[in-house]
C-alpha cells in the first residue's frame, strides 16, 4: 500500500461500502432463492469481518451476477480492512511511545524525548510536538526552580526578622480578623489555629470599636491607607500594656484588601512616665495652692509667684499679687527688721531661717505671720521662696490665754479668799478614802487642828465614837449622788469635846481629780436651842398633866396616909396592934411609896431632856408610857381609851422619850377636843373615846390616835403643824405641841397628817421607815 | 353597938387598908371593887353607910349615890373624892351624900363624917318615936 489513508479517510470509506450493502440488501428482497444462499455466505462473511477477522474470504464464482460482484465486493473490504489492520497496528505503538514520553516528563524526567520514526504522518507530528512541549516545560522549570530557591531565601529571611524582633508582629485576614502568621512577641508557643485579632490581643470574643479603641483593620479597610492607633493589649504573658498599634494594609492583585500587617509598639512606660507627670503636676499645683502655708517667690525685690493661700493671707486676688514689691506685705513697724534679715540673707551672713512678724493686709489690717525663707535658684536666677503661715488667731490666743490665766489667778484668789473667811468649816476629801487634802481657816478654829496635823486624816476620824449612820449614808450616797446632806453628825474637837453639826458634802473636780468638798456647820447651839425649844413644850405639856399628875399621885398617898394614921393612932391609943394587920399595912405602905415612886420617876424621865441621838425604838412602848402618865385623867373626864396595838412591831430609829411626848401631845389635843366637843352636853359612855393604834404596812410602821372630838376644820388642816398655831383660848395652849411634834417626826424620817375620824373626830396618823429600811 | 360599912373603892390598897382601920373602930366593914358590886351586897345587907370613891371605872360613885338614895333613902353615904375636886363634892351633896372626904384620907375628917353618919342614923331612930326632920349639919 503506498497510499497514506486517514483515518477518516477509511473511516469515510468503511461508510461508503456499508452504505452499499445496505443499498444492495435493500434489492435482496426480489431476490431468488438461490440467492439466499449466497447472500447467507456473504452475510457469514460479513459477520466474520465484523468480528475483527479480515482474512476472511468467499469463493466468488457460484451465485448470480449480483451475488458474485457482493462477494468479490465483500473480499475485497475483506483486503482493506486487513491493510487498515496493519496500519492501525503501527499507529498504536507509534502512540504508546508517545504515551510513555509524556509518562516520564510528568513524572519530572524532562530529559526523554519522543524517538523512533514512523511513515505515519500524524506520528511524526505528535513526536515533534510531545518533544517540543517537553523541552519547554523543561525550560520553564528551571525559570520556576530558581525563583522558588529566591523566595525561599526572601521568606526566611524575613521570619528571621520577624522573631527578631522585639515586639508584637502579625497579619491579620482582612475578611475574618483570623491572625495568619505571628512573631514570638507577639505570642507563646503555637499559634492556635483560627485564632482572632481580637483573642490575642484583647481576650475578647468580639472586634473592637470603640471610640477608646477603634479597630485598625476597619479603618485600613476604609482608606486602604497605613494607620496608627493606642489600644491596651494583653501582651503573650497576658499582662496589660498600652501599646501604639501600627496597621499596613497588603492588598491583592485587583487591589482589594485581603490582609493587614500589625505591630504594636509597648508605650506603657511612656504612658505611665506621662501620668505620673501629669499627676505629680496635679499634685504639685493642689499643694502649692492648697497649702495651708502661704507660698511666694521673691525675685528681686518683687513677688513672681503666689499661691492662693498667700492671697488669701494678705487680702488680695492672686494675680495682684504678682509683681508687687514684696515689701509691701510688711506691718510698717516692722519693714526695719524685715529688711535687715532679708540684707543678711541675700549677702550669706547668718540670718534667722524662721520668725514672727506682723504684716499688712491690703485692707490695711495687721496679721500676724510666721515666716521661714529660704534661697533658691528661680529661672536661673538667685531668689527667695517664703512660706507664710498666719498665726493671728493663735497670737490673739496666746493674748487671750494669759488674760484668762490672769483671770484664773484672780479668781483663785478669790475663792481662796471664800475658801478661808468662810465661816463653815470647809474640807477637801479624796473620793473613797475621805481623806483631807484640804482645810480652811475656819475648819482649824472649829476643830482645834494645826493644818499639818488635819492633811492627809481622815475626814471620818473627826466624827465622835459612833459616827456611824452619817458615815455610811456618806460613803453611800456620794456613789450616786451629787450632794448630801447629813444633818446633826457630832464631831469632835481635838481636845476631845464634842459638837454637832450638819455635814454637806458634794462632789467636785479638783486639779482633774474626783473629790468631795465637805462642809460643816457647827449647829450645836441651834441644836441647843431646839432642844431647849422642845423641852419648854415638853414642860408646858407636864403642867397640863399636873391635874392627872396629882390625882394618880393621890391614890397612893391615901393608902399611906390612911395606913399611917391607923398606926399612929393605936400608938397614941396605947393599943396593942395584931401582927397581921401591922403586917398588912406595913406591906400597903411600902407597895404604895414604890407606887408613888414610879410616878414620879416617869415624869421625872419624861422631864428630862431628851438626847439628840437615834436609837431603835418600839413604838408600842412610848405609847403605853403615854397613856400611863395620862390615864389617870382620862378617866377624871371619863374618856375612855381603846388600844389596838400590833404585836411583834418591828423598831423604828428615833428616840423613845421624844416619842412619849409625841403621843402625850396627841393624846393631850384628843382630850381637849372631846371636852370641847362634849361640853355641858348630854352624852352616853360611849362618846368620849380615844382610839389608839398601831400596825406594820408594808415596811412602815403606822400610827392611828384618833378621838371622838370637834376634828379638824379643813380650813385650818394646813395649818395645825404651823409653830404657835393653837385654837384653844389665850393661856390654855402654847401652840408649839403639834410643830414640836411634826419636827420630832421629820428627823425621824416620818410623816404625820391629820385626817377626819371614823367617829367624827379628828384621827392623826404618824408612819415611821422600819429601822434599817429606807424611806 | 356600931354600923354595918360598905366601902366602895377601885383601888385595892384602899380597900385594904381602910377596912382595917373602920374594923378597928368598931365597924362591920364589907368591901367592894366597883359599883355594881356595891349595889349587889347593898340589896343583900342594907348596909347603914356606905363609903364610896366617886372616880370610878364603869359606873362611877355619883351614880351610885343617886341609886342608893333611889333604894334606900335612909342610907347614909359618904362620898371620897380626889384631891381638889371640889366640883364633885358639891354636886354630891345635893344628891344627899351625908358628907365626903377628900385624898387622901384623913382619920380625922373620916371620924367626923362617920360621926355625922351614926348622929343621923340615931336622930332618925329617936324620931321613928317622936317627930324629926332630917338635918343636914355644916
Amino acid at each position: 500500500m503506498t497510499r497514506r489513508l486517514t483515518y477518516e479517510e477509511l473511516e469515510e470509506r468503511v461508510h461508503e461500502l456499508e452504505a452499499k450493502v445496505a443499498e444492495r440488501g435493500r434489492g435482496m428482497d426480489e431476490m431468488s432463492e438461490n440467492a439466499a444462499s449466497g447472500l447467507s455466505e456473504i452475510l457469514e462473511a460479513l459477520k466474520e469481518i465484523a468480528s475483527g477477522n479480515p482474512q476472511v474470504r468467499i469463493d466468488e464464482t457460484p451465485g448470480s451476477d449480483l451475488i458474485a460482484k457482493i462477494k468479490r465486493c465483500v473480499n475485497s473490504t475483506a483486503r482493506n480492512l486487513s491493510e487498515i489492520v496493519d496500519l492501525s497496528h503501527e499507529f498504536a505503538m507509534g502512540l504508546a511511545e508517545y504515551f510513555d514520553v509524556l509518562h516520564k516528563a510528568s513524572e519530572g524526567d524532562l530529559t526523554t524525548r519522543v524517538r523512533g520514526s514512523s511513515h505515519i504522518e500524524l506520528l511524526e507530528a505528535l513526536k515533534q510536538m510531545t518533544n517540543g512541549m517537553i523541552e519547554s516545560v523543561s525550560r520553564e522549570m528551571d525559570n520556576r526552580k530558581r525563583a522558588e530557591e529566591q523566595t525561599q531565601q526572601q521568606t526566611e529571611f524575613l521570619s528571621l526578622i520577624l522573631e527578631s524582633l522585639p515586639h508584637p508582629f502579625y497579619a491579620i485576614n482582612a475578611s475574618d480578623y483570623k491572625v495568619t502568621m505571628a512573631n514570638s512577641a507577639a505570642h507563646k508557643g503555637t499559634l492556635p489555629d483560627n485564632i482572632t485579632c481580637h483573642q490575642l490581643t484583647h481576650k475578647s470574643d468580639n472586634p473592637c470599636g470603640s471610640a477608646s479603641h477603634p479597630c485598625p483593620l476597619e479603618a485600613i479597610r476604609k482608606t486602604k491607607k497605613p494607620v496608627i492607633v493606642e489600644h491596651l493589649h494583653y501582651d503573650k504573658d497576658g499582662n496589660p500594656r498600652h501599646v501604639e498599634v501600627h496597621g499596613y494594609p497588603i492588598l491583592d492583585a485587583d487591589g482589594n484588601l485581603s490582609q493587614i500587617i500589625e505591630s504594636s509598639l509597648d508605650i506603657t512606660a511612656r504612658k505611665q512616665a506621662e501620668e505620673a507627670l501629669r499627676e505629680s503636676e496635679r499634685k504639685y499645683s493642689t499643694l502649692v495652692n492648697n497649702s495651708p502655708t502661704g507660698i511666694y517667690i521673691d525675685q528681686g525685690g518683687k513677688i513672681v509667684f503666689a499661691n492662693t493661700r498667700l492671697a488669701r493671707i494678705y487680702g488680695y486676688p492672686k494675680e495682684e499679687l504678682i509683681g508687687i514689691a514684696s515689701r509691701q506685705l510688711v506691718h510698717p513697724e516692722d519693714k526695719a527688721f524685715t529688711d535687715d534679715i532679708r540684707e543678711r540673707r541675700l549677702r550669706g551672713k547668718e540670718a534667722p531661717s524662721e520668725y514672727d512678724a506682723r504684716g499688712l493686709t491690703k485692707g490695711g489690717e495687721t496679721v500676724w505671720i510666721k515666716r521661714r525663707n529660704t534661697r533658691i535658684e528661680y529661672l536661673g536666677k538667685p531668689a527667695i521662696l517664703g512660706n507664710v503661715v498666719d498665726i493671728t488667731e493663735r497670737k490673739h490666743a496666746e493674748e487671750a490665754l494669759k488674760a484668762s490665766e490672769q483671770e484664773l489667778r484672780e479668781s483663785e484668789e478669790k475663792y481662796r479668799t471664800l475658801f478661808d473667811y468662810d465661816p463653815n468649816s470647809i474640807f477637801l476629801l479624796e473620793l473613797g478614802t475621805f481623806n483631807i487634802l484640804d482645810v480652811n481657816a475656819r475648819a482649824l478654829a472649829c476643830y482645834g487642828y494645826e493644818k499639818e496635823e488635819l492633811i492627809g486624816k481622815s475626814f471620818l476620824e473627826l466624827g465622835a465614837g459612833d459616827f456611824d449612820d452619817g458615815v455610811l449614808s456618806t460613803t453611800e450616797l456620794l456613789s450616786t449622788t451629787l450632794c448630801s446632806a447629813h444633818p446633826k453628825v457630832q464631831h469632835r474637837r481635838k481636845d476631845g469635846g464634842h459638837f454637832y453639826v450638819d455635814v454637806y458634802a458634794c462632789r467636785t473636780k479638783h486639779s482633774r481629780k474626783y473629790g468631795i468638798i465637805a462642809t460643816t456647820v457647827d449647829v450645836t447651839e441651834s441644836l441647843v436651842k431646839e432642844t431647849q425649844l422642845i423641852q419648854a413644850s415638853k414642860m408646858a405639856t407636864l403642867g397640863e398633866m399636873a391635874t392627872g399628875v396629882a390625882h394618880e399621885l393621890n391614890q397612893p398617898l391615901s393608902v399611906i396616909k390612911t395606913a399611917s394614921t391607923f398606926l399612929k393612932k393605936k400608938v397614941d391609943q396605947k393599943e396593942g396592934i395584931k401582927d397581921e394587920i401591922l403586917k398588912t399595912m406595913a406591906e400597903e405602905i411600902d407597895s404604895h411609896v414604890d407606887r408613888a415612886s414610879r410616878i414620879i420617876n416617869h415624869m421625872r424621865e419624861f422631864g428630862r431632856q431628851s438626847e439628840v441621838k437615834k436609837e431603835k425604838v418600839q413604838v408600842n412602848e412610848p405609847l403605853n408610857k403615854a397613856l400611863e402618865i395620862f390615864s389617870q385623867q382620862l378617866i377624871l373626864r371619863e374618856i375612855a381609851v381603846t388600844k389596838e396595838l400590833g404585836e411583834n412591831m418591828p423598831p423604828v430609829l428615833g428616840n423613845a422619850n421624844r416619842l412619849e411626848q409625841v403621843f402625850i401631845n396627841l393624846l393631850i389635843n384628843a382630850r381637849d377636843a372631846i371636852e370641847d366637843r362634849w361640853q355641858g352636853e348630854e352624852h352616853g359612855k360611849a362618846d368620849k373615846k380615844i382610839m389608839l393604834k398601831t400596825s406594820l404596812k408594808g415596811k412602815q410602821v403606822l400610827i392611828e390616835v384618833a378621838d371622838t372630838g370637834a376634828g379638824v376644820p379643813k380650813a385650818i388642816e394646813n395649818k395645825i403643824f404651823e409653830p404657835f398655831f393653837t385654837t384653844k383660848k389665850v393661856g390654855e395652849g402654847t401652840g408649839l405641841g403639834l410643830s414640836i411634834s411634826y419636827g420630832i417626826i421629820q428627823e425621824y424620817e416620818g410623816t404625820i397628817r391629820a385626817v377626819s375620824g371614823k367617829h367624827g373626830g379628828a384621827s392623826f396618823v404618824i408612819t415611821f421607815p422600819v429601822a434599817g429600811e429606807k424611806r | 353597938m356600931k354600923e354595918t360599912v360598905l366601902l366602895v373603892d377601885d383601888e385595892e390598897g384602899i380597900r385594904n387598908v381602910l377596912s382595917i382601920s373602920l374594923a378597928d373602930a368598931g365597924y362591920e366593914v364589907h368591901t367592894a371593887e366597883s359599883a355594881v358590886k356595891a349595889l349587889e351586897i347593898f340589896r343583900k345587907l342594907s348596909p347603914a353607910i356606905v363609903l364610896a370613891d366617886i372616880k370610878m371605872p364603869g359606873v362611877d360613885g355619883m351614880e351610885l349615890l343617886r341609886k342608893v338614895k333611889e333604894e334606900r333613902h335612909d342610907t347614909e353615904v359618904i362620898m371620897i373624892t380626889g384631891y381638889g375636886d371640889l366640883d364633885l363634892a358639891a354636886r354630891s351633896k345635893e344628891l344627899e351624900a351625908t358628907d365626903f372626904v377628900t385624898k387622901p384620907i384623913s382619920q380625922e375628917a373620916l371620924e367626923i363624917a362617920l360621926e355625922r353618919a351614926q348622929e343621923r342614923i340615931r336622930a332618925r331612930q329617936r324620931d321613928k318615936a317622936g317627930s324629926g326632920i332630917p338635918s343636914f349639919a355644916q
